[in-house]
Formats: structure tokens, sequence, C-alpha cells
């Protein structure tokens, strides 16, 4: 390349203080000129007006930027404890806006606050680069204790000997030209290439979360610290030498009802009226329902001693019968009268506390099977008892008369 | 940014900025509105029944703490100016020291509410008269352990401290400002900041329990202890948003301070209304949430009694006092626009009468409920409680309540115009009033 | 040097017709610029071995409190005393504590600019720098108490392998927003406000990686008026939004408390009363930094005797307003007739933890007051001292409301007395290490005086003349 003249990109002129830069900013303000800028080390007030600066339309991105938070903020709440999962926190309603004011002012002022410096950055084209005036060595100063203006070359009315002379009427220090030192601008293209591969790679990890996230993967998902997943507890039943009994199951505190398992109610716990006498009739409602409850009931408990019709030959009992009779006490006919004759409430207790059974020993006719079965289903149980009763002594008058030619 | 023409701050004459006859003639005429005002709701409250009486004393109460909330305000305009050497405010302050020229006359004014406790009326205080039949059932006890504190004797002594020490601090001030038009004795300046500094935590409490003898204790069971600050933060706003109407009525080209008010000071002013306007939010807004997420029956049935009114919502209140005020007076431009000011001036001091009416009048309701459950519901009587309490809810503003304005308002206004017709509204010798004629708002 | 200063003031103050100078000393533009970065450019001459001395100590407690962490975070929060029934012990105690002390910068950058008040442009910058170092050590109290940390992420609305989004009726949530965008918006505001100046330090450094690294950070700043136009603009809005914000914070720390319904807890005058406190505490912590810094570089002629004495009357101020609270609080739980509220009151002052109350209140109430005093309000070592009483007072509060109110619930059978473990009090120490290690760094390397903002308060101060 050939040397050639620097070309100046505008002129600079320093001076001294700030009301000798403003009334020249008024000068060049009234020469008609566009593109030129003061440089303080302070903002100097009044010379907005000296300049001709318009307001900034700043605030108003901020007041979008404010208003945007404040939406981003409602909608955020309302959607993921309104919407998405619903929260019922101490009977507060899902959105309201008594609590929903703080994080929604928060936002508000998070998304204004960053907008204002950005925005402020932005406007002002900052950060740059590469400015032509740090190549004048004396500008050092406008951070400092001088004041300068500089006319750019660019403006339409720039011709150099008027602007210069214009400058140095105006009461400047010193004049001088904006060199043109030739500087590449352009970031290298490396940059660029390092640049977007980064921008890419950052989307990698960022894509794996999100494609796991919506996996339907049947594999455990990574654990990076598993103490929440792989705990040293002991299970049920396992033994455990640090307790008295050895075990590590840990009953109730003696004296103490857990929440809801009072069962103050005698009449559909134990069977009983308040004086203490068996209920005649169960207390429970008697419905096709409740009665195939029972029955299946029935089947799965009773059945294997009691047989299916509750003639006490269950298959355990053919069974013991088959393998070794000694011993063994036989399971009681149900049908039969002194059982007919039982209140209901005896049978249900029956049910729940065994029959000549001792807890001590664990021997006796019949076991509780009050752990097995809960209360309404012995219940229920009881009432098909009384159906296979019912049935084991039923005559042809119990037979709808359109049937009973089908016997 | 308007400079004020220039005026020479040299040898002013306070029988200038004395407003005289302007002020002086409507003394008369809103003393006797005033007194027929009082007259009707006196009549209609003391002839009546009980509910008559309890709507006459609630609306008084509701009335008469407004009007002593922008006295409060001005004296505190005049103590923080002067503990922080303000000289932007220096022309408006003299305002100030005459609105709290109001004292004597709203001490007059606490009268039939100390006679009233002193005789016990149980349907405005339940616990001047604790077996009286009026305090809510189940809550007997709690009203018999704060009768210590809320007895009428000694409520009638509290009310007595506070006006002495309020009309004292006010008279004081005020004579030596305007000891200073007449000497320009720039000691007294520094004599005003060193005396008003100890006067804040004097003023702070007698002003909270001001507001807890008036308005907390209307219901005996509940307490919330922000509420001292809440009545101050109202007050003070409302009397910042009057300060404002009233520069505008003096500083506009024809008024008697023109070219002393500048737009400069219509900006402060705006900058503290609007300041107070988010105080006061915040304030409000803080013994909401507490409350509301807390959800204490004791605490809450406070806020549930208020929104049993008509328009009684708290977000109403909310809305109106503060995110209107908050809106139109967040940027600078309305600010320095006088007209705009007075504007939302005038609706500022509509709703922080909203807001004493929010705290005062839910009272008289219960009172009503009270008598419902002492005649039993299902009685005659009952029923004619029920239903009194019925429309009072639908409406509670009616004749009662704007008798109670015209008249205590009549005779503040009376008292304040008084204040204003024989003295400078200008400290003209201030040491800082240069400063107030000169300084700009970046 | 400085009692040449402190007479020009007396005298100044003195006389109502006219402010005294905030800039003694006949300052100039260059001479600013040779004051405030000689600080920093000067370093290695003047004062490095008392910097060297203190950094080295400080980055020690800080390498201790890393080692804490670690253990902590290794083991699980039950290192610390937190223990049935406080389980909220000393994290929160400190947290509140940093909280507290991160708000004086924002209010003198916010809230005094807003007010005109352009004796803040001395102490702004400082006290920004430190409210950005106290609310790095308040968050890290929250972020380690969690124990799981890994999973701290779960604190924000960020979808997460749970499926479920954060509780934002919650007031602890309501804190992470607060703080978060208060740290964030704190930190805006400082760095906007260090663009010239970075820009000056840029134009003024000798060495190449010295002017590099402050001409990355000052953007290219140049100083024009059309910047600084906008710049101004900028700092408004930001000081407009600061300002609720600043008030904001500590309100909703105070919801942390005060929406439960634990007496003691729960009172209405929470959110002003805590605002108040923080104020307090903030500007004490600045006297306690500011008054051996002004004295170590000489700064007494930007900061003056006159700026502390300010100081020192904010203090007195919000220490009465403190002082009124705890009066409210004591009344108010006589008046309700609520025997719970009147036992967790008695108990503070009379219970187990009386020996706590009494040095809040000698602290926070009594001590303040002694600023009615001139003498004391002028006097350094009176400042300083009672500057340090209030931040040992500020800390005893937090510690009196947290733990005085849980250690005796409704439920006489769980009461118990907090017992503190020494990871408690190494935790808070290594705090002090983290701020003062940042702090020094501060002083190391940044503008510590609002270069620009002085020179604009010189510039008004010389015109008015």
């Amino acid at each position: 390349m050939e040397q050639q003249e620097a070309k100046a990109l505008g002129l600079l002129a320093e001076y001294e203080t700030p009301q000798a830069l403003m009334a020249a900013a008024e000068k060049v303000r009234d020469g008609g000129y566009k593109r030129w800028d003061t440089h303080t080390p302070f903002p100097v007030h009044g010379i907005d007006d000296a300049m001709g600066i318009q307001p900034t339309i700043l605030p108003w991105i901020v007041l979008g930027a404010g208003a945007t938070g404040t939406l981003t903020a409602l909608l955020l709440q309302w959607y993921t404890n309104g919407v998405d999962y619903p929260f019922l926190i101490s009977g507060k309603p899902l959105f309201s806006w008594v609590p929903a004011f703080p994080v929604t002012f928060e936002l508000t002022v998070l998304f204004a606050g960053i907008t204002t410096l950005l925005g402020m950055l932005a406007l002002n084209r900052l950060p740059r680069l590469h400015n032509p005036l740090f190549d004048v060595k004396r500008f050092a100063r406008a951070t400092q204790d001088r004041f300068f203006l500089a006319l750019d070359a660019t403006d339409p009315l720039f011709e150099d000997s008027s602007a210069r002379a214009l400058l140095e009427g105006s009461g400047a220090t010193a004049v001088e030209d904006v060199p043109d030192v030739p500087t590449n601008e352009n970031i290298p293209s490396w940059m660029w290439q390092v640049a977007i591969v980064l921008v890419f790679a950052t989307f990698v990890p960022l894509g794996l979360i999100a494609a796991s996230y919506n996996s339907t993967s049947t594999t455990p998902p990574f654990h990076i610290v598993g103490d929440m997943d792989w705990q040293e507890s002991y299970r049920y039943g396992e033994e455990v030498p640090f307790f008295d009994n050895g075990q590590a199951m840990r009953g109730a505190l003696p004296g103490t009802v857990a929440v809801g398992e009072l069962e103050e109610d005698d009449a559909f716990y134990r069977g009983m009226d308040d004086m203490g006498n068996w209920l005649a009739v169960a207390p429970v409602e008697v419905s096709k329902s409740v009665l195939e409850r029972g029955r299946e009931r029935y089947n799965i408990y009773c059945l294997p001693c009691h047989g299916e019709s509750g003639n006490g030959k269950g298959i355990v009992h053919e069974r013991a019968l088959a393998l070794d009779t000694s011993g063994w006490l036989i399971p009681r006919d149900l049908t039969m009268d002194s059982i007919v004759t039982q209140p209901d409430g005896q049978i249900y207790d029956t049910i729940t506390n065994g029959f000549n059974y001792d807890a001590e020993t664990g021997t006796g006719n019949m076991a509780p099977y009050a752990a097995q079965i809960r209360p309404e289903d012995r219940w229920a149980i009881v009432l098909y008892v009384r159906a296979l009763q019912r049935a084991a002594n039923a005559s042809i008058e119990d037979v709808p008369a359109d049937k009973r030619s089908a016997l | 940014m308007s400079h004020s023409p220039s005026i020479s701050l040299e040898g002013l004459n306070p029988e200038k900025f004395t407003l005289g006859a302007r002020a002086g003639s409507l003394v008369g005429r809103f003393l006797v509105v005033g007194i027929v005002g009082l007259a009707v709701a006196a009549a209609l409250g003391l002839t009546g029944d009980q509910g008559d009486l309890s709507r006459f004393l609630h609306a008084y109460t509701t009335v008469y703490v407004y009007f002593t909330s922008i006295a409060l305000g001005a004296l505190f305009f005049v103590l923080i100016n002067h503990v922080t050497s303000a000289g932007w405010s220096v022309t408006t302050r003299r305002i100030a020291e005459l609105v709290t020229g109001a004292f004597p006359l709203l001490a007059l004014l606490s009268l039939p509410l100390i006679i009233a406790a002193l005789m016990g009326t149980a349907e405005i205080y339940p616990w001047a008269n604790p077996d009286g039949g009026l305090v809510p059932e189940g809550v007997a006890h709690l009203v018999h352990k704060k009768a210590g504190f809320l007895n009428a004797k000694f409520f009638a002594a509290r009310m007595v401290l506070y006006f002495v020490i309020w009309i004292a601090m006010a008279a004081w001030f005020k004579s030596r400002s305007l000891a200073q038009d007449l000497s320009g004795d720039p000691a007294i300046t520094n004599l005003f900041k060193k005396r008003s500094a100890p006067m804040i935590p004097v003023f702070a409490l007698t002003l909270t329990f001001f507001a807890l003898d008036l308005l907390m204790s209307l219901d005996p069971v509940w307490y919330s202890t922000i509420f001292g600050v809440y009545y101050f933060a109202g007050g003070f706003l409302c009397f910042m948003a009057l300060l404002g109407i009233l520069a505008k009525k003096f500083g506009a080209e024809d008024g008697i301070l023109s070219g002393f008010i500048r737009d400069e000071h219509y900006h402060d002013i705006g900058k503290l209304t609007f300041a107070f306007v988010m105080f006061w939010g915040y304030i409000a807004f803080s013994q909401y949430i507490l409350i509301w997420y807390a959800n204490i029956p004791e605490e809450t049935a406070w806020y549930h009694e208020r929104e049993g009114l008509f328009w009684g919502h708290v977000g109403v209140l909310f809305l109106l006092k503060f995110l209107v005020p908050f809106v139109g007076l967040i940027s600078r431009h309305m600010k320095r626009h006088p007209q705009r000011l007075v504007i939302f001036g005038g609706w500022v001091m509509v709703m922080h009468f909203y807001d004493m009416f929010f705290l005062g009048m839910p009272s008289h309701l219960n009172t009503l409920h009270y008598l419902e459950a002492q005649a039993g519901p299902a009685t005659e009587a009952g029923k004619a409680w029920h239903h009194a309490a019925e429309s009072f809810a639908s409406m509670p503003f009616g004749i009662m309540e704007l008798a109670c304005l015209i008249g205590i308002g009549g005779l503040f206004v009376a008292a304040v115009a008084k204040s204003f017709a024989s003295h400078s509204i200008l400290a003209v010798r201030d040491p800082r009033l240069p400063e107030s004629m000169t300084f700009h708002n970046p | 040097m400085s009692s040449q200063y402190d007479l020009e003031i007396q005298t100044a103050l003195e006389d109502p017709t006219s402010r005294p100078h905030l800039v003694m000393g006949g300052a100039t533009f260059a001479s600013i610029d040779d004051d405030v970065a000689g600080v920093s450019e000067g370093f290695l001459k003047k004062t490095s071995l008392a910097w060297y001395a203190m950094f080295g100590a400080s980055i020690s407690v800080l390498a201790m409190l890393g080692a804490v962490v670690v253990y902590l975070i290794s083991t699980g929060v039950g290192i610390w005393g937190n223990q049935s029934p406080v389980f909220w012990g000393w994290p929160i105690v400190n947290f509140v504590f940093w909280v507290g002390i991160a708000h004086a910068g924002t209010l003198i950058s916010a809230i005094l600019f807003l007010l005109k008040q352009d004796w803040r442009t001395s102490i702004n910058r400082f006290a920004e720098a430190m409210t950005i170092f106290a609310v790095c050590c308040a968050g890290l109290f929250p972020a380690i108490h969690v124990g799981r940390i890994w999973v701290v992420y779960w604190l924000f609305p960020i979808p997460n392998q749970m499926e479920m989004w954060p509780n934002f009726r919650s007031p602890l949530l309501w804190d992470v927003f607060a703080v978060s965008t208060y740290a964030t918006v704190s930190l805006l505001f400082w760095y906007m406000g260090l663009i010239p100046d970075l820009a000056t330090f840029r134009d003024r450094a000798t060495s190449k990686i010295r002017q590099g690294a402050y001409a990355f950070f000052s953007l290219g700043w140049t100083g024009s008026s059309r910047h600084w136009h906008r710049y101004e603009k900028a700092y408004l809005i930001l000081a407009g939004l600061a300002t609720p914000l600043v008030l904001s914070v500590h309100t909703v720390v105070s919801f942390d408390f005060a929406v439960s319904q634990l007496p003691g807890w729960h009172t209405t005058i929470f959110p002003p009363y805590f605002v108040a406190g923080a104020i307090f505490s903030g500007f004490a912590m600045v006297l306690t930094l500011m008054i051996p810094v002004r004295a170590i570089f000489g700064l007494q002629h930007i900061v003056t005797l006159r700026h502390l004495e300010v100081v020192s009357k904010v203090i007195l101020a919000t220490g009465s307003m403190v002082g009124y609270a705890y009066a409210m609080e004591f009344f108010v739980a006589w008046y309700s007739g609520n025997p719970y509220e009147q036992f967790a009151f008695t108990n503070r002052a009379f219970g187990p933890y009386a020996w706590a109350y009494w040095i809040m209140v000698s602290c926070n109430v009594i001590s303040p007051q002694l600023f009615w005093f001139k003498k004391l309000r002028q006097s350094v070592p009176a400042l300083f001292v009672i500057s340090i009483f209030v931040n040992i007072g500020m800390w005893f509060e937090r510690f009196v409301i947290t733990v005085t109110s849980l250690s005796r619930d409704f439920l006489p059978g769980s009461w118990a007395y907090f017992q503190p473990t020494p990871f408690d009090a190494l935790t808070l120490i290594g705090s002090f290490g983290l701020f003062f290690t940042l702090f020094l760094l501060f002083i190391r390397f940044l503008p510590i005086i609002a270069i620009s903002e002085i020179k604009g308060i010189l510039h008004k101060q010389e015109s008015h003349h």
C-alpha cells in the first residue's frame, strides 16, 4: 500500500473549564453542525441545552420492560401454582393478589433494572471496541480534568479550515486533528468460529437434559449423589440388634392411639351395645353389594376350614383328616342351630377374636382374624354367613313359585 | 427549567403577605356552617335511640381523626423540615405552621369524645362501660384485662396531654417563626433545628397513642403494632395533598405568593405526595398481608367487619388511595404541573377520608350487631337492630356523616382561615429563603 | 490535618444562610483523581504492608470458611446447633444480619440521591461496594443451609425432576426473589456508577495490563455528553427502582417471620421495623469501615467529619425507630390481653435469653442515644466505638427474635435452650473473612470514591462563587 497522507476523521478541541466548553458548544450548535459531541469528566448541567440534545426514550423502554416483568410474574405464579400443579397451602386461594404481590414487585424491578443498564448502553452504542478519539493522546484527560469538543468530518457542513477557525475562536486551549489510524476493527474470523462453536456447545447439555426429561426410559435416572436413593435403612421384619426385641419395626408407644384409630364406636368395632350385650343385628346396611363382598371375603378367609356352604367341611379339614387326625379340632358347621341362634355381634366377635383361642400359646379352635379382615368386611362376612344359614335351612316355600318346577 | 422573575428579597414586609380580610371573611361563614352542621348531627344523635347515638359518635370520631391527622401532618412537616435543615421548603413552611393553628380548636372538639368516655358510653367505647352489655360475647375478660389502660379517666388524661403537647409545639414554632419575620435572626433557625429533633420522638409517641385511643380502641379486642404508623402515613400524605392545593392557590399568577412558589416547589411537594402514597400503600399492605396470611380469627375479624360495609373492600381502598395517585403522580411532568397536582391532591384528600371512614365507621356496625345480640335476635327489638345494621351496611354515608363532615370541617376551615388571616403566609426573613428561591431539581 | 477542615466545617454549619462545602482542602479535578486513584495506583509504595497483612488474615479466614462449608455439605446441617424446637438458629440470624447491612449502600445511592442529598457522593461508592459484599455473605447462608446444595435450583421456578414448582405463597420463596433481585440491581447500580471512574483509571494507567483491564470494564466510555445524558437518566431510573426495592427486601425478610402465627414473630410492625433496623445496621457498618479507610488513605478532605456526623444522625434516627418498635411490641403484647403474646415478650426480657435481650437493648436503643450529644457525634473514636456496638446489637436483635420465640413455643413439653456448636461460630466468623477479602480487593483495584460525582459536586461548589 502506498504511503498516503492520513485523512483526519475530525477535529478535537480542548477546553480548561466547563464554562468555556459550554460557550463553545453553543457556538457549534448555532453553526448548524449535527455530527459532533462534547466529552467531559462529569456530567455538566446545562450542556444538554447548549448542544440541543433531545430527551432520551430510555424511560419508555424501561416502562415496557417493567410491564413485561409484572406480567411474567403474574402468569408464572398463576400457571405454576394455580394451574399446572395446584398447591393447596393452608386453605389459601390457589392464586390471590395478596401473596402474589411480593414476587410480582421483585420481577418488575428486576426486568426494569436490567433493561435500564442494558438500554442505556445500547442507546449509547456501548461497549465499543475502538474509538478513534483514543488515538489522540491528550484525549486521555477527558475522563480526568479537561473538557473536549469533537467535530466529526462526516458532518455535511464540515470544512476543515472553517471548522478549525470556529473552534480556535471558541476559547479552546488546543485544536487537533483526530488521525485516521488504520486499525482493523473487524473481529478476526477465527474468533467468530470459536464463538459459534462455543455457542452451539452450550446447547448440548441443555439438549441432553431436555431429551432425558422427555424420555420414558425404564433405566433409573443418573444419580449424582445417591444418598436419598440408596439409604442405609432397615426393612420391615429385619433383625436389628439395637432394640430390645431385636426387630427393626417399632410398635406404637404404650397408651397412645394414632390419629383416626381410636375406634370408639363399640357397636361397629366390637359388636356390643352400650350395656355390653351382643348386638342382635349387624350395625351395617344390608345390600347386594355388601353380601357380594361378604361372599368374596368368606371364600378367601373362611371357606378353607368351614367349607363353601358353611357346613364345616372345608378342604383344609378334609386334608387334615386325611393326614393325621390327632389334635385337629373340627371346624364348626356354621349352619347348626347353636350358631343360627347366636346374635350377629357374637359371630362378629368370633371372627375378630377367634374361638377358644389362647394368645399366649397361639393354640385353640380358631385364631383371630382382626389383623387380616377389616371391621366392615367382618360384618359383611357375618351377613353372608346368615345367608348361608338361611340357604342350609331353606324349604320349598323359599323358592319363587315359578322356579319351583326346575327343582 | 423555569427561573422565577427576579424578586428582591431585601426588606420584604410581612404585612404584604398577610391575607387579612381575604381569609378573614371566611371565618365567620364557616363558623356558622360548622356550628349548624354539628348542631344537626348532635340533634340527630342525642335525641334518637342507642343506634343513633352510636352513629353520631362514630361519625364524629371519623371526621375528627381526619382533620386532626391533617393538623398533625402539618406539624410533622414543620418538624422534619427543621431537623433536616431543608432549604427548598422555606416558602411553603409558614403555610404548615398556620395549619397547625387549628390545634386549639381540635382540642375543644375532643371534648364530646372525652365526655362520652367519662359517661361510660358503651355505644362507642365498649371498654368505657365493660358491664354495659355491649362488649362482644366471650371477650369481656379481655376488656377487663385492659382496664389499666382502657379506662375513661386515663383516656381523658391522655387526650389532655396530647393536646397540651401539640398546642405547645405548634405555638412555639409559630411564634418563633413570626418573630424571625421581624428580626431575621439566624440563631432562631439554629434553635429550630436543635429543638425539633427531640420533639420528633415525642410527636411519634403522642400520635401513636392518639390513634390507638381514638381508632384502635373502638374494637377493644383487635390490636396491631403498626397502627400508629398507618395513621401517621395517611395524615402526612393528606397534609402534603392539601399543601399542594394551597401552594397552587397562593402561588398562582394572581396569588399572594406568586413568584415565591415555583415549579420546583410543586415538583418537591409532588415528590413527597408520591413518596407518601407509596409509604401509605406499603404500610397498609404490610398490615393487611400479615393479618391475611396468619389468618388468626381475632385479627382477621377486624378486616372482615370492614369488608362488610358498602364498597368496604380493602382492595378497593388500595386501588383508589394507592394505585390511582401512584400512576397519576409517577411522572416528573405531572408533579410539576400545578393544576394536575391539585386534582390528585383533592383525590388523595377524599381518599384519606375514605380511609378514616374505613377505620372508624365499621365499628358502628358492630355496635348495632351487639345491640341485636343483647335484645335477642328473635325479638322484635333484635329484628329492628338487624334491619338497622343491614341498611347501614348498604349505605354507610348518610345525613349523620354529612352533618359531622360539614360541622367539624366547617370549624376546621374557620380556624385555619383565622390563622391565615392574621399572619404573613411567608417566612419573609428566613435565612434560607434565598436558597428556596433559587434551587433546582435535577 | 483533619482538624483544620473540622474547624472550617464547624463555622460553616453554624451559619444557616449558606451550605458548608462538601469537598474541602482546595481540591481540584486533578487532585481528586490523584487522591482517589492514588489509593489504588500507589499501592505498592505507601500502604502495601498493612494491606497485605489484612488481606492475608482475611483470606485465611475465608479459607477456613471454605473448609467449614465443605464439611457442612459432606456431613449435613446437623453440624450446626439447629435442633428442635429451634430449627432456625444461627444461619438465619447471620443471613438477616448481613442482609441488613446490605441496605445502607442502596439507601445512600438511591434514596439520598432522590432526596438531593449531595453529601452522599463521598461515601456512596464505598457503601454500595459494602452492599454487594454483604449480599454475598447473606446469600451464602440460605444457599448452604439447604444441605443438599446440588439441588439448590429447586428454589427457582425451573422445571425439575419432581415435576413440581416452588410454592409462590411461601415468604421464603419471596425471599429468593427479593434477595436475588436486590443483588442483581445493586450490582448493576454499582457497576453503572463505576463505568466513568473505570475510564478515568484506564486513562491514567501506566501499565498495559492495568490499562487493558480497565478498558475492558469501562466499555469504551469517552465521557460523551450524549452518553452522559442517557447515563444520568438511567441513574435516576435505577435510583427510583432501587428505592422501593431496598424497602421491599427487608420487608420480605420480615415476612419470613411475621406471616407465621408464632408470638414474637407475628406482629404487624415488623416490615417497617426491619427496614429501619437494616438501615441502622448498614450505616453503622459504613462508619466502622469508613473511619479506618479515610484515616489510612488520607481522604479526610473528601469524607469529612460532617459526613460522619450526618451518618451518626441517621443512626440516631433509625436507632430511635427501632426503639419505638421494641416499645410498641411490648405495649401491644400487654394491650392484646393475649397470654401467649404476653409470655413471648416477658420471656424475652426476663427469660433464659434475658442476657441477649439486654445486650440488644443497650447496643441498639441506648448506645445510639449518645449521638444526641454533638461532642460525641464529632468525635471519631466515639463514632467508631458506637458503630461497633450497633453492629453487635443488631446481630443480637436477630438472635433474640429468632431464638427466643422458637425456644419456648406453645408446647412447654418441647421447650429447650438453644446451643450453638463451634461450627455455627466458625461459619459466622468465616463470613467476615469473605466480606473483608472482597472489600480489600475492592480497595486495591477499584475507585473507592465516585470520582466523577465528586467532580460534579466540586464544580457546583465552585460555580456558586
